[in-house]
């Protein structure tokens, strides 16, 4: 399993907001959030693609009069049910950097059909709608990709070339090479090293 | 009449800073009151030919293949640019950073002699003397003087040796000779100063961020046994933190720097010094808005002599990223190299580097001489323990190294005899250079060369498959090939030949035996 906690802290309008988390198309969370809390979700690892999906729902736009947002005489609003994702861990690594990098997916009520689909977000969640971000198993090996591998940059010194780290292809290739030395070596000789074959004669 | 002075920087030098030994050369020199100009053909170099181009020398640099005649017609056309700088000066300085700056020197140095009669080269830095156990021991230095390409060179710290060159003193310590003397007191030596430079014209790593180096202490508080930074440098000596800290300062307010880079073997070695420098760092970068950021080696120590507050301090002062050697996964082996920290330790301080948001590069060292399957399983179950630091972005590097080395002057060249260590004799031609990579331990049998090579590969794919960020892992793995190449040609060399150990000059070799 692997676990997920979501930091959440809601405001109230007429109501608390409701929250919801979907794994692989499965609602594996459903609930009223009323205070700052934190939430962990034990997520099944048997998948090798995987989605999250969480959001908000229930937030009211006018539909018999009600308006989940409440504003003064100015404009200025007074009262707003939303939910804002204070940091989502997923095997105790924050990926909230990847989560607003997603957009958040309106679930737009006929009024807000000008507001388009997408909408960008820092985590706060002032309609109904979703974000989703995906990853693969082993969860911690696509976190690290999705956060930390940059395309490769030739122009730098390699002592100070970062952009390398996560681009093992070249290095795969002289590892199997060095293995097929060690081979040769080994058949070089009447007294075996103690420690055998190396894998690629096996 | 005085002197004039040239002194020259030269590759292989990162073109991402510019050059802190001669910047201090330089500055000594003019602080004695003798002329001088700096040259950085470095950065130069690297501007007349290209970032691509310059990249691609690296090899050549490092030994592991000879300049094409193209490339050395460029180098040639290159140095007759400075033809003038050359002409002006009496006599020409020049740093050897390195063994990557030999092959430079050896061609800057045969051009100069060979238009110029009249010119004195002085050769100084690391590479004048750094080098292995070898049997044919020699410096780079007293091969030039003896090539007559050089006219002299200086060993060890060059502040005040190279003033007293000046001066004439040639019987000072250091001066064409490796017995130099190490200078007690820090504090007093001027800051490295870098006016001699265009500091526009360096590729800084941090966009538009100059950075440049800094060294706050000489020597190193430890001992590990594989290390050689005792030989050079016996007495750990340290600035105090106000001076280091004040040198941060003067570079910001001189040059607009905010970035630095430490040379220290540990910048923390002295914990008292490195507190009082990020004290007065963290307060003005506070009050300045300077936005300091610096990096260097770092050593981690047990927990219970950093409290969390340490850690804070350090993010606050501008501390960025750390070079730690981490080594093994084994807490026996680190101990028994005598870095004095366990994998517990390593948990806490990855905890408090993520909390402030410091970043760390582990360096690692395989195939100790006491390493087991046991330790080296350990080490395997270090990318899996620690994953997690690598997925926040602690952990941004490893250098997994090429294999362990016995270094001239350290304490694991002491222990030869103890733990009857012997070598393969590969003869004069090696893929390597002179190879003593090739080594087994009758004390520790199962850890043959061709068990070392295995699991030095081994770990390489392990850290692969658990995405570790790996860090030169390329040109490491080009030197583990030039040694498997070593080892099947010794292989072949021997083949149904019978063996014996013989002794050269107290190193034992394992060599075809005479009949």
């Amino acid at each position: 399993m692997n676990i997920l906690e979501i930091t959440l802290n809601p405001t109230y309008c007429n109501h608390w907001p409701y929250f919801f988390v979907v794994h692989n198309n499965q609602l594996i969370y459903e609930s009223e959030i009323i205070k700052r809390d934190t939430i962990e979700l034990s997520l099944p690892d048997n998948a090798t693609e995987n989605t999250i999906t969480l959001g908000m729902k229930g937030k009211q736009f006018g539909k018999q009069g009600i308006w989940d947002t409440q504003v003064d005489d100015t404009g200025s609003i007074i009262e707003d049910c939303t939910l804002a994702v204070e940091d989502i861990l997923l095997e105790e690594v924050s990926i909230h950097d990847l989560l607003i990098k997603q957009p958040y997916m309106l679930d737009a009520t006929p009024g807000q059909q000008h507001m388009g689909r997408e909408v960008i977000s820092d985590g706060t969640m002032n309609f109904n709608g979703a974000f989703t971000i995906h990853y693969q198993q082993p969860v911690l090996n696509s976190i690290i990709d999705q956060k930390h591998k940059i395309p490769l940059d030739s122009s730098k010194s390699y002592f100070s070339n970062f952009s390398t780290r996560f681009h093992y292809e070249k290095d795969e290739a002289i590892i199997a090479e060095i293995y097929e030395i060690l081979n040769e070596a080994e058949k070089l000789s009447d007294k075996p090293s103690s420690s055998g074959a190396s894998p690629s004669a096996n | 009449m005085k002197q004039k002075n040239l002194v020259i920087s030269l590759p292989r030098l990162e073109p991402h800073r510019p050059p802190i030994s001669t910047a201090i050369i330089a500055h000594a020199i003019e602080l004695s009151g003798h002329p001088v100009d700096a040259l950085d053909l470095n950065i130069e170099f690297f501007h007349y030919i290209g970032k691509e181009k310059y990249f691609t020398l690296d090899d050549a640099w490092d030994g592991v293949r000879d300049l094409t005649l193209s490339e050395y017609k460029t180098i040639i056309k290159f140095l007759q640019n400075y033809n003038k700088n050359f002409s002006d000066a009496n006599q020409i300085l020049i740093s050897v950073f390195g063994s990557s700056a030999r092959l430079f020197t050896h061609i800057l140095c045969s051009f100069i002699k060979k238009h110029y009669k009249n010119k004195t080269i002085v050769l100084g830095g690391q590479g004048v003397i750094a080098g292995g156990i070898t049997r044919t021991w020699k410096n780079f230095g007293d091969a030039m003087i003896e090539s007559q390409l050089a006219d002299h060179y200086i060993s060890g710290e060059g502040e005040v040796a190279v003033v007293e060159y000046l001066e004439q003193n040639f019987d000072y310590p250091g001066i064409n000779s490796a017995n130099y003397k190490q200078i007690d007191e820090l504090n007093n030596l001027p800051f490295p100063n870098y006016k001699y430079y265009d500091l526009g014209r360096y590729d800084y790593l941090d966009g538009e961020n100059r950075e440049v180096f800094v060294t706050s202490s000489r020597g190193c508080v430890r001992r590990c046994t594989y290390c050689d930074v005792a030989r050079f440098w016996p007495k750990f000596r340290f600035r105090s933190g106000d001076n280091v800290a004040n040198e941060l300062i003067f570079h910001y307010e001189n040059h607009g720097v905010n970035r630095f880079y430490f040379t220290d073997s540990l910048v923390n070695g002295s914990l008292k010094s490195f507190r009082d420098m990020c004290d007065k760092l963290a307060v003005y970068n506070q009050t300045h808005k300077a936005n300091f950021k610096w990096q260097g080696q770092f050593i981690f120590r047990p927990k219970n002599q950093v409290p969390p507050e340490h850690f804070e301090m350090i993010s606050q002062a501008g501390g960025h990223t750390f070079y730690v050697g981490v080594e093994t996964g084994s807490d026996k082996v680190r101990w028994e190299m005598d870095k004095k920290f366990t994998n517990e330790d390593i948990d806490y301080q990855l905890e408090q580097f993520n909390k402030n948001n410091i970043t760390v590069m582990f360096l690692m060292l395989m195939g100790y001489l006491t390493e087991t399957q046991q330790d080296h399983q350990d080490t395997l179950n270090m990318f899996k323990r620690w994953q997690k630091y690598v997925a926040t972005g602690t952990i941004v590097g490893v250098d997994l190294g090429v294999n362990l080395s016995f270094l001239q002057g350290t304490p694991l060249a002491n222990m030869l005899d103890t733990h009857e260590v012997y070598f393969y004799d590969t003869g004069e031609q090696t893929h390597y250079g002179d190879n003593f990579k090739l080594w087994e331990s009758k004390i520790n049998p199962d850890l043959t060369v061709h068990e070392r090579i295995r699991r030095r590969l081994e770990t390489h794919e392990v850290a692969i498959k658990y995405n570790w960020p790996i860090w030169r892992g390329e040109q490491r793995l080009e030197r583990m090939r030039l040694i498997a190449k070593d080892y099947k040609d010794y292989r072949q060399k021997t083949l149904k030949s019978k063996t014996e150990l013989v002794d050269v000059n107290g190193v034992r070799f394992i060599k075809v035996k005479n009949l």
